[in-house]
């Protein structure tokens, strides 16, 4: 008899909301995205690009989850506004 | 559950494997079809863009660059929650490797018609179960056709299995090159509505989809636990999928008049005391030496394997039971074993019996060549040996040894 199922779905599908269900892969990171606010016009890109699906919508302007967010820099690649910068990981 | 359908026929024609599954596909209404040309499955593909043509069929074409991308389009689509479709035949299934386990892994059901090659080298453009055979550890669904009818009702029955929200698997309709694909015989075309009907219960079911009001992810990347997950729920799902073909078979005969006995189907079994198993073209001549021994009063009967994945096991053991020998004829190889597929895995499941019965394995039609009546009646006569206790020969390649 196999213990309780831990993802709702059948295969490995996962939604994005609240937040996604997936293997939380920040521990590869060795960059992180820092979204200026100021410049960023919530067009979605970002949201779209995001091979992880990690950005989240935080009403004016889209940030990563930096729980799932493995610092690929896709994100800072693809905005149209230049609105987010990659940095690198420092100790904690 | 199924409106209630009423048999009918709308039309007879004479159509060729590839045709018959084209109409077949032409009336589950696919919305995106992504196809490469490439013998023996071509004919399949020129009939579907012709509907196109013909605004008979309203659905996405994909000419794809190769097949890798023509299912990869397919997978995207289907995850989009679309009815997609693709035919492909020995290299081209070769060169789909990669995303014919994603499609499966991700559980889209996708339906692939493949018309069955030889894979070289050596090269040959010739017909063999050997592509479909390669790849059936993959989590697809196979199932293995006899002739251009069994086509284009497998097609209907494929869909139906498929979006099944309990299997979520994709499917093969394999059939042989050559001999099914460009042979042209009787069929009979089911009225468009009534095909609606039958597949109106998998229309509306739910699946995961990619949509923008509500965002997903697939495939997610797991690992440990979560992946062991899914490995285990697709796995229960092909061991689902067993009994669900069974059942989608017994309501499309009655809604059809067409059976073809689910995962199996037995042909003058019950008293026999030696059965042949076989699947694909080839069981027609079976089907005739049986015939011909059983005017003589020998009891014998054959099985053809409809499912190859996931294997029938238990329908084959309980129709097995009690038989005195059992022979296996396979069109293809199963390298490491000297046999076919079917020989190694029917040996498998012929455990679950508390009597021993001896297994006879033959390889035959390799390379497109015939299976002939003379191969089949030395096959029996070798599970003769085999089911009277006396020296023979386990595995033969009929026709080289």
């Amino acid at each position: 008899m196999v213990k309780k199922f831990i993802s709702p779905f059948e295969g490995p599908w996962a939604a994005s909301r609240p937040t996604l269900f997936a293997f939380p892969t920040w521990e590869w990171r060795n960059r992180r995205p820092i979204v200026n606010t100021a410049k960023c016009r919530h067009c979605g890109v970002c949201y779209f690009m995001c091979p992880v699906g990690s950005i989240q919508d935080r009403g004016t302007y889209c940030d990563s989850d930096l729980s799932y967010c493995k610092g690929c820099g896709v994100c800072a690649c693809e905005c149209p506004s230049d609105a987010i910068l990659m940095v690198r990981e420092e100790g904690e | 559950m199924a409106t209630k359908i009423t048999p009918r026929v709308k039309e007879v024609r004479v159509y060729d494997g590839n045709r018959a599954g084209a109409y077949g596909l032409l009336l589950c209404k696919p919305d995106l079809v992504a196809c490469v040309p490439i013998t023996p499955m071509t004919p399949l593909v020129e009939a579907i863009w012709q509907y196109v043509a013909d605004g008979v069929l309203d659905a996405e074409l994909v000419e794809a660059d190769g097949e890798l991308s023509g299912l990869s389009a397919a997978i995207g689509a289907s995850a989009a929650g679309g009815r997609t479709f693709v035919g492909t035949s020995s290299q081209g299934l070769a060169f789909m490797y990669e995303a014919y386990l994603k499609a499966s892994g991700n559980r889209l059901p996708i339906v692939m018609a493949i018309a069955s090659r030889e894979p070289g080298a050596p090269d040959g453009v010739v017909s063999s179960h050997q592509d479909f055979v390669g790849v059936r550890d993959g989590g697809w669904v196979q199932i293995v056709c006899e002739s251009a009818q069994e086509i284009l009702d497998s097609m209907i029955m494929a869909y139906r299995l498929a979006e099944d929200p309990e299997i979520l698997l994709p499917v093969n309709i394999c059939y042989d090159g050559y001999y099914l694909s460009y042979s042209t015989e009787r069929v009979e075309l089911p009225f468009a509505e009534d095909v609606d009907a039958f597949l109106a219960p998998v229309g509306s079911a739910h699946r995961p989809t990619l949509c923008l009001e509500n965002p997903m992810s697939t495939p997610t990347l797991v690992r440990e636990e979560l992946y062991c997950e899914f490995r285990y729920r697709h796995a229960a799902a092909q061991q689902k999928a067993k009994q669900k073909v069974d059942a989608i078979d017994a309501e499309f005969e009655a809604a059809f008049g067409r059976g073809y006995g689910g995962q199996i189907e037995e042909y003058r079994t019950a008293d026999a005391d030696i059965v042949m198993i076989t699947m694909g073209s080839q069981t027609g001549a079976i089907r005739e030496v049986v015939d011909l021994r059983r005017e003589q009063g020998e009891k014998v009967g054959l099985i053809k394997l409809r499912l190859l994945r996931p294997f029938p096991r238990e329908r084959l053991v309980s129709a097995l039971r009690g038989k005195k020998a059992v022979g296996i004829i396979d069109r293809n190889v199963c390298f490491g074993w000297q046999s076919g597929a079917v020989f190694m895995e029917t040996k498998a499941a012929l455990q679950d019996l508390p009597a021993r019965i001896p297994v006879t394995g033959f390889v035959a039609g390799i390379g497109g060549a015939d299976c002939s009546m003379e191969m089949v009646e030395q096959a029996f006569n070798i599970t003769q040996l085999a089911a009277e206790g006396k020296p023979h020969q386990e595995i033969t390649w009929l026709n080289l040894e």
